[in-house]
């Protein structure tokens, strides 16, 4: 009994070493496969990011955007296209030039709206002296224009005004960004009922 | 029933085949809720002389609401007799609660422009900004969507309003727009919003002050419901 025990003994042991030390090894191996995989999509994630927010640059440094404005003549939205200068930002960390992003386009784009185009034929469609103060992108694609509240104080009001206002902006930012689907409009960092007493923007409005 | 109410049943049945289509009998106007756009703190739309568009909204609410008893024999009921601040939801509850079976919004226009002139009649937008991740919260949606099923009703008030007012000789250019406005989105009940005039045109603030222009407004409205209830009066085809 005791001889047989102990020949049982060494077996098992070397079997279930040798075992144990095969899988280890390959845990490490896929472990390693993986990280390095993973690893490598993270690195160029942020570049898909910056291609798919920024409407191209040219080599002169300028972007072209479209930017919607009321026509004197119909009342209604017409587009037209404006070259920006952009000076493109250094990144301190790798020291090398990068593209302005979204916000950076985007308050240049609605900013723009406040100025009539040269020339009789458009009308601006935000009050003078507006401000977006920030804009956010979720991941359903809506977008949160957050203005000051000089946009409600200094609106004309009206209804013709007020949809005018809401779909200048709306179609400037999905016409300007892709991967922006809709838009909601906050006042001051809140959600706010109208703009003016009449249009409901408690709901995010769609490209028209 | 009667022998007389079983044959008035057969014949608008055979009237029914032949024509293709099936009697529907549709409501008179008996109450119409008038709504004199802002008030109180809410001023709206400021003219260039320094009237404001909650004056304007009330005398002619007042004007409009005599019309209608007069000439249609209505009863009417106002959301606002004199310069106080009501919420939206307030003046769209007063149709609702009065059970009214029309609630007209009156307004002046602004814009952009300091010439453009003319008359707006506005239905409620049917959800152009509905969408993954712009639904209504659950329990948003029973005041959302109470005018929902009068959409072919407003616009059918809409329309006569617009018919008569492309007529006038005074009123320069009508539209009939659609838009997601506030104020229709809880009437559970025929609606539509008037822009009567824009206050942001020096040419057109004049003449919504006088006396001839305001007659001329409340005409064509108050036709222009006439010709609704006509279309509604008795069995229609």
């Amino acid at each position: 009994m005791p001889i047989i025990r102990k020949k049982k003994k060494g077996v098992i042991f070397g079997m279930s070493t040798l075992w144990a030390a095969s899988m280890l090894v390959s845990i490490l191996v896929l472990s390693w496969i993986v990280w390095h995989k993973l690893q490598a999509r993270i690195e160029s994630l942020p570049e898909v990011i910056k291609q798919l927010q920024t409407p191209s640059i040219s080599s002169s440094g300028k972007v072209t955007l479209k930017l919607y404005f009321e026509s004197a003549q119909t009342g209604e939205l017409e587009m037209e296209e404006r070259e920006f200068a952009v000076t493109p930002a250094k990144d301190s960390s790798s020291k090398r030039a990068e593209p302005p992003q979204l916000p950076e386009l985007a308050h240049m784009a609605l900013e723009a709206l406040s100025s009539a185009p040269p020339g009789n034929k458009r009308l601006a469609t935000l009050p003078k002296g507006v401000k977006l103060r920030n804009i956010y992108l979720d991941a359903a694609g809506t977008a949160y224009a957050d203005f000051d509240e000089q946009l409600a104080e200094r609106h004309p009001g009206g209804t013709q005004a007020e949809m005018i206002t809401i779909y200048s902006v709306v179609n400037t930012l999905c016409a300007n960004f892709p991967q922006i689907k809709r838009v909601r409009f906050l006042i001051g960092g809140k959600e706010a009922q109208t703009l003016a007493g009449h249009v409901d923007i408690k709901q995010p409005f769609n490209y028209k | 029933m009667n022998f007389r109410g079983f044959r008035h049943i057969v014949i608008l049945i055979l009237i029914g085949m032949f024509t293709g289509t099936i009697p529907v009998y549709a409501r008179e106007l008996k109450v119409i809720v008038l709504d004199p756009g802002h008030g109180g703190s809410d001023s709206g739309v400021k003219g260039l002389s320094g009237i404001q568009e909650k004056g304007i909204t009330l005398i002619l609410a007042k004007k409009l609401a005599l019309a209608l008893q007069e000439r249609m024999g209505v009863r009417v009921v106002l959301t606002r007799d004199e310069d106080e601040t009501l919420s939206v939801y307030q003046r769209t509850g007063v149709a609702n609660n009065q059970k009214a079976d029309l609630f007209i919004s009156l307004h002046v226009n602004g814009d952009f422009s300091p010439h453009r002139t003319g008359m707006q009649i506005y239905t409620l937008a049917a959800g152009d900004y509905t969408g993954p991740g712009g639904d209504s919260p659950p329990e948003a949606l029973a005041w959302e969507s109470a005018q929902n099923e009068f959409f072919l009703q407003s616009q059918q008030v809409a329309q006569a309003i617009y018919e008569q007012a492309s007529r006038s000789s005074l009123i320069q250019n009508c539209q009939l727009r659609q838009a997601p406005l506030l104020v229709l989105k809880g009437a559970h009940l025929p609606a539509c919003l008037i822009e009567l005039d824009y206050m942001s045109s020096k040419s057109a603030e004049e003449r919504l002050l006088t006396g001839e222009y305001q007659a001329e407004l409340v005409r064509v409205i108050c036709e222009g419901l006439m010709d609704y209830q006509d279309s509604l009066s008795g069995w229609r085809i």
